[in-house]
């Protein structure tokens, strides 16, 4: 799986922050516009493009996009 | 995986009653505009119905049937079985509310009563356990008592579930005959690993006694304050089991019991939020008309969303004809099931408002 592929994939769900602040070291969930939601369209996106199936708890335990990238990896 | 065939039982009627008072997302203190918009969004919720402090859903679940029985000619006495299927029953721990029901609505002492305290999974449940008690034959007809008041249980400084649930009361009919043509088919299903995803954390027997302390607010995050009475949802740990378990239910009830999902009439599903519905309607391939949604001013009305939308929406067509039917509650244990049931001009009464 495809690291820029999958910050991506996460870009685009967000509508408001400028795209260049979305990078592998970002604390996602400080972002403005991050929002319990927004989560779930985390989980709907990874679901749709990689199958796999995050939960609450891995939403919870990463803190970067990278950490997040390496879970659904681990998950394949 | 529990796949379960029922011969000789028939759903002949339907009520469900709400509360007249309305809840609207936008008008939520701790929403601005953008926030509250979103929500509508994502769970497809606009509004939803919510009763006032001396109403019960005992009350809702009592008006849908005495309006049902008296719309169908029956006789009180051939009601042979009560199912009150909820978790918002008149007292914690006992009596059962069913006893209480039974006493209300004018049943006979020897009337099996029952609770069965589940939530969004229980009318698939509830549909189960009562058809399966009327199967033998021995006893005739039951009255299956769906529904739940979540307002009662929940905080309305919650952000994560008060906006999204309503509250909602149904009544059904069902009737054993040994000329019944279609079987009802189950596929139930249930994960108590996930017993937290959706809890209320007392009163109960597990943290014991109710304190104080268990009705001090606390402030979890923004947007969220309850106590330990309240209901609390996972939101996300909810989402990832519902995008993919109901799915799997419905897909295994198709196969195994061969059925063509695209040749049924309707899919009713839980309306937990409309993301997840439209993710399940979609990975299933079925057109929107067959997929019909209550929860736009109705919210999620946990167990009484299956039957809620079907006298919202389908109410003329399940009068008029024959309907194949395949029904899909998911939630709180973590519980879900399937079922496939063919109804044939039922009694379908508007939905009653108190």
């Amino acid at each position: 799986m495809d690291k820029k592929e999958f910050i991506e994939k996460f870009a685009d769900l967000f509508e408001e922050t400028d795209k260049t602040e979305i990078i592998d070291d970002v604390k996602f969930k400080e972002l403005d516009e991050w929002s319990s939601i927004m989560a779930l369209n985390v989980i709907a996106m990874v679901d749709e493009e990689y199958d796999v199936m995050l939960k609450g708890d891995d939403i919870r335990s990463a803190q970067t996009l990278n950490q997040l990238f390496e879970i659904v990896q681990n998950k394949l | 995986m529990a796949l379960v065939e029922v011969k000789n039982v028939e759903i002949k009627g339907l009520a469900v009653a709400v509360p007249k008072e309305i809840k609207t997302v936008k008008s939520q203190p701790f929403f601005n505009e953008t926030e509250a918009a979103n929500f509508t969004t994502v769970t497809g919720v606009v509004s939803s119905h919510v009763a006032p402090m001396n109403l019960t859903l005992s009350d809702l679940c009592q008006s849908a049937a005495e309006k049902l029985i008296q719309s169908m000619s029956y006789n009180r006495e051939d009601i042979d079985l009560i199912l009150f299927v909820s978790t918002s029953r008149d007292f914690y721990i006992c009596p059962n509310t069913a006893n209480i029901l039974q006493n209300k609505l004018g049943l006979k002492t020897s009337c099996v009563a029952l609770d069965l305290p589940m939530a969004c999974s229980g009318y698939v449940y509830g549909l189960y356990v009562a058809s399966t008690l009327l199967q033998s034959g021995q006893l005739k007809r039951a009255l299956l008592l769906v529904g739940e008041m979540p307002s009662k249980n929940q905080s309305s400084t919650d952000k994560t579930v008060w906006p999204l649930h309503g509250d909602a009361g149904s009544a059904t009919l069902l009737e054993y005959s040994s000329t019944v043509k279609n079987s009802m088919k189950f596929n139930l299903n249930g994960d108590g690993s996930g017993y937290q995803a959706i809890i209320c954390r007392q009163p109960g027997i597990r943290n014991y006694p109710v304190t104080e302390d268990s009705l001090k607010s606390v402030t979890i995050d923004n947007g969220i304050e309850r106590n330990a009475l309240q209901c609390e949802m996972d939101g996300s740990e909810v989402f990832s089991f519902a995008i993919k378990q109901p799915y799997e239910a419905i897909t295994s009830l198709a196969e195994y019991f061969k059925i063509d999902i695209q040749q049924i009439d309707y899919l009713l599903i839980h309306q937990a939020n409309k993301m997840i519905d439209e993710k399940i309607r979609k990975k299933l391939k079925l057109q929107s008309e067959k997929v019909p949604y209550s929860m736009e001013f109705y919210g999620n009305t946990s167990s009484c969303t299956i039957p809620l939308t079907m006298a919202l929406k389908i109410r003329e067509n399940l009068s008029a004809k024959q309907n194949s039917l395949i029904m899909c509650g998911f939630g709180s244990g973590l519980s879900w099931g399937a079922a496939h049931i063919v109804t044939d001009k039922i009694v379908c009464l508007p939905i009653i408002e108190i």
